[in-house]
This record gives C-alpha cells, sequence and structure tokens, in this order.
C-alpha cells in the first residue's frame, strides 16, 4: 500500500492526482457526449429527397392514368411508356389489379436495402369512351 | 506548506481543463446554433417550394377564371396534374412580385420552368440567386403530352 502511494513520487502525496483524475473522467464524458451529440445532428436526413419521391410516384402514376396508358391495360406498352416518363435516378414496379380479375405486374423487382415509399391510385379504365372496368395501381418507386 | 502548494497547483490543472471543456461546449453550442438555424430556413424554403408546386399543378387557382388583373392563387391546372394552355400562359405573363405575393413568398427568389419530357423548355419565369436553393419537379399532362414543372426557391 505503502508502495503504491509512492510511485508517483508527488511531495504533496496523491489527493490532489485524484481530484483531477475525476476531472479527466468527466472530461473524457462530456467530450463523447459533445461527439455522439454532434454525430446525430449531422446525420438528420435532408426531407426533400423522400418528400419529391413520394411526389414523383404520385405523379408517374396519375400521368399514366391520365394519359390514358393504363386503360390499355398491356404490360408491354405500359412498361414502354413507364421508361419514357420515369426519371433516370429512379426505379418503380406498379401492380395493376382490375375489378374484373386481370392483374398485371410491371417493372422491377423490389430492393431489399433501399428506403422504397408506395402509393396507391384508383382509376376507372375507358375503352372507346366506355366504362370498360375499376382498377387500382399500386406503386412502389425508389432511388436507384 | 506544501499542502497549500498542492491544492494551488490542482486549482490550477482543475481550471484549466475546465477552461478546455467551456470552450469545446461553446464552440459545439454555436455549431448546433447555426445547423438548426440552417435546418430550419432549409425546411421552411421546401415547404414553400412544394406548397406552390402543388397549388400549381392541383389547383384551378382563385377565382376558378383568374385573370391578370384579378388573382388570388394562381393555380394551373384544368384537371389534377393536367395543366391548362391558357392558364400557363397567363401565369408567365404575371410579373415575378405578384407571383411572390401570392405564394407569400417575398423573402425568396423563384424560378418556374416547364419542360418537356426531353427537358427542352416550354414556358418559364423568374430567376434564381443566392446559395440556398430547392428544385420541386412535379410531372403533369401538358397539351396532351408528359411534362416537367420545374419549381425553384432560393435565397
Amino acid at each position: 500500500m505503502k508502495m503504491s502511494l509512492q510511485f508517483w513520487n508527488l511531495k504533496w502525496g496523491n489527493k490532489g492526482f485524484i481530484f483531477t483524475l475525476d476531472m479527466i473522467i468527466a472530461m473524457t464524458f462530456t467530450i463523447i457526449i459533445l461527439i455522439l451529440a454532434n454525430y446525430y445532428v449531422r446525420s438528420t436526413e435532408n426531407p426533400l429527397t423522400k418528400l419529391q419521391m413520394e411526389k414523383t410516384g404520385s405523379d408517374i402514376a396519375a400521368l399514366l392514368d391520365n394519359l390514358g396508358i393504363l386503360d390499355t391495360l398491356s404490360d408491354e406498352e405500359i412498361e414502354e411508356d413507364l421508361e419514357d416518363i420515369l426519371p433516370v435516378n429512379y426505379d418503380i414496379k406498379l401492380s395493376i389489379i382490375t375489378k374484373k380479375g386481370i392483374t398485371l405486374n410491371i417493372g422491377s423487382a423490389l430492393p431489399d436495402d433501399k428506403y422504397v415509399i408506395s402509393g396507391k391510385r384508383v382509376f376507372v379504365v375507358t375503352q372507346n369512351n366506355i366504362i370498360a372496368d375499376e382498377a387500382f395501381v399500386q406503386y412502389w418507386i425508389w432511388l436507384k | 506548506m506544501p499542502k497549500s502548494q498542492a491544492a494551488v497547483a490542482d486549482l490550477f490543472i482543475a481550471f484549466f481543463l475546465f477552461i478546455i471543456v467551456l470552450s469545446a461546449t461553446i464552440y459545439t453550442w454555436n455549431i448546433y446554433i447555426t445547423r438548426i438555424d440552417e435546418e430550419r430556413e432549409n425546411n421552411e424554403i421546401t415547404m414553400k417550394a412544394f406548397q406552390a408546386a402543388e397549388a400549381l399543378v392541383k389547383s384551378q387557382g382563385i377565382p376558378e377564371n383568374w385573370s391578370l388583373s384579378s388573382v388570388n392563387l394562381t393555380g394551373l391546372a384544368e384537371n389534377e396534374r393536367i395543366l391548362s394552355f391558357k392558364k400557363v400562359d397567363l401565369f408567365v405573363n404575371l410579373t415575378e412580385e405578384q407571383i411572390k405575393n401570392i405564394f407569400k413568398i417575398q423573402l425568396y427568389n423563384f424560378s418556374f420552368v416547364l419542360k418537356d419530357i426531353e427537358g427542352n423548355k416550354i414556358k418559364e419565369i423568374g430567376s434564381i440567386t443566392g446559395e440556398k436553393s430547392v428544385n420541386v419537379k412535379r410531372y403533369v399532362v401538358y397539351e396532351n403530352e408528359p411534362a416537367i414543372l420545374e419549381f425553384k426557391m432560393g435565397k
């Protein structure tokens, strides 16, 4: 015991050092908290990206409906038009189900590792100016 | 005598460390305040830009048959996300100040660009200056063709 007290060889003993050690521990904790807080403040996501993605998905579904592309109920035709309309940095999957039982799945497979936004739009299938069916299109959109 | 020396040395060390921690805290605090202010401002610009773009593509405007002399809200739609040729034409003939007053964005610059799907400009008004800007893109139908409405806002 006596050996360890004399280890630091301070002429005023080790009391002052213990007090400073407390301070160093407190300071270390404070700095860790500041660094963690800084990390969390810095990593706040930009809300614009998600909002823009949500609006793009909704707009694309509305556009396909308004241009009468969905009325064709042809997966090839819808996919072809979708390629022209969809912005290059986005990928999309569409699932169309009509009341009469027609089901279409168009676009890429859903990714496991990306943030995906989904939405649904109800529409009326009009062919030759006659309401032929009722349907909904569900879309999933994500950044490539 | 040695005991009082120890206490003073200890005080100096503690005070020195305290000053370091205090300086770091004040510095970090100031950074946080700046970042929070920037984020608040960015969110405000983003929300205003999205609200303006939403009104333009979904609303017919107030009154519905608004004109250059009587307009409370400029909506460009004849149906949801289908733009009216006449209203787009009227909109680009409004002054920038009129548009800013309508959307209550007097503190910001804005630019409105309507492009075809290949990126060729069809109509535009306004210009963006300054460091911060937000660009909102909406996909619409214009003259039976797909088009892109870009509403940029900046400060």
